[in-house]
């Protein structure tokens, strides 16, 4: 019986941290919609800037008007190494995404996994099973 | 109706295959029509949010994105309409996308209102890729095109090719490297 509880503990854990990432692509239109995207220091963001450059770095610092951040492995049709300190100012800034854990998203998200799978579970335990014929 | 099966199920297919060339290296924002707010740009501002639409619309093209026609999108429903429940039914949700059309057609329009508000305000035209054309001489071409679409007048594929073709042109990009960050 605790054995079943822990796994039951363990699965809702997983689906928590499994459904709490979220992509998120922006396109924003200013700097101050920029800032309101409240990236901070060790996100790790991809940017697409106006002179068509597509970067993935790892925010070190966030000022009034750029990110500075380390770029990272890089995804295919990027061209700069790994490893490169560069600036990117708001307002070159086209495209950016950025991948995040959101509790609330994810507790919403687990909650309704765990509903729909009891009360699957309750249906299918309350069915009567017909003994075969003869 | 087996040969309309066999149609849908073919023009499916190769709608699915044509698909296949549009793949979203990151995700494709939608942009937005022009609000209110939009409305109280200056010159530098609205060049700025026309470069940031053009960079969107260039990823979208650059990732394979394409509009579609109205001939195209009826047989992609069509197409849906058989691949989605069969996909349901083997446990492998699938379905024929529309090749970027729906964000590509979002940025044309931003871009667009953009270049409408810029003439409007009387801002400076700039150089576009196409030779012996700026961007507010682009836009008449541009609504030109638009007009006959909204009107149904004239091949719409030659009309969204030409769209396409006169918007891939709109900015002069510096090559990568030529400045300083």
């Amino acid at each position: 019986m605790r054995f079943r509880r822990d796994i039951r503990c363990t699965l809702a854990a997983l689906l928590w941290l499994v459904t709490g990432c979220t992509t998120n692509s922006y396109a924003p239109s200013s700097d101050a919609a920029t800032r309101e995207l409240k990236i901070k220091a060790g996100d790790e963001i991809r940017v697409i800037t106006t002179r068509r450059e597509r970067l993935t770095l790892e925010v070190t610092d966030v000022r009034g008007d750029r990110f500075i951040g380390v770029t990272a492995k890089p995804h295919p049709k990027e061209l700069r190494p790994a490893g490169q300190t560069v600036e990117v100012p708001f307002d070159e800034l086209a495209v950016l995404e950025v991948t995040r854990f959101e509790k609330g998203g994810a507790a919403l998200a687990t909650a309704a996994v765990l509903v729909t799978v009891s009360a699957f579970a309750v249906v299918l335990g309350t069915v009567p099973v017909l003994p075969p014929g003869p | 109706m087996n040969r309309h099966l066999r149609m849908s199920a073919t023009l499916a297919a190769a709608l699915s295959l044509a698909a296949c060339s549009y793949q979203q290296s990151l995700r494709h924002p939608k942009l937005p029509p022009l609000v209110p707010i939009d409305l109280t740009m200056d010159c530098r501002q609205i060049d700025l949010a026309l470069d940031r639409a053009d960079t969107v619309r260039w990823l979208i093209r650059d990732d394979g994105g394409k509009l579609e026609t109205s001939g195209h999108r009826a047989a992609r429903y069509a197409g849906n309409a058989i691949v989605i429940p069969i996909s349901l039914i083997s446990y492998f949700p699938t379905y024929i996308p529309d090749g970027g059309h729906t964000v590509l057609n979002a940025a044309d329009g931003r871009i667009r209102e953009l270049l409408q508000l810029k003439r409007d305000r009387g801002c400076s035209p700039r150089a576009t890729a196409l030779p012996g054309l700026d961007d507010l001489a682009l836009l008449v071409e541009l609504e030109g095109v638009q007009a006959q679409l909204d009107g149904d007048r004239g091949q719409e594929s030659e009309l969204l090719e030409r769209r396409t073709t006169l918007l891939d042109g709109l900015r002069v990009v510096p090559p990568l490297g030529a400045s300083s960050h």
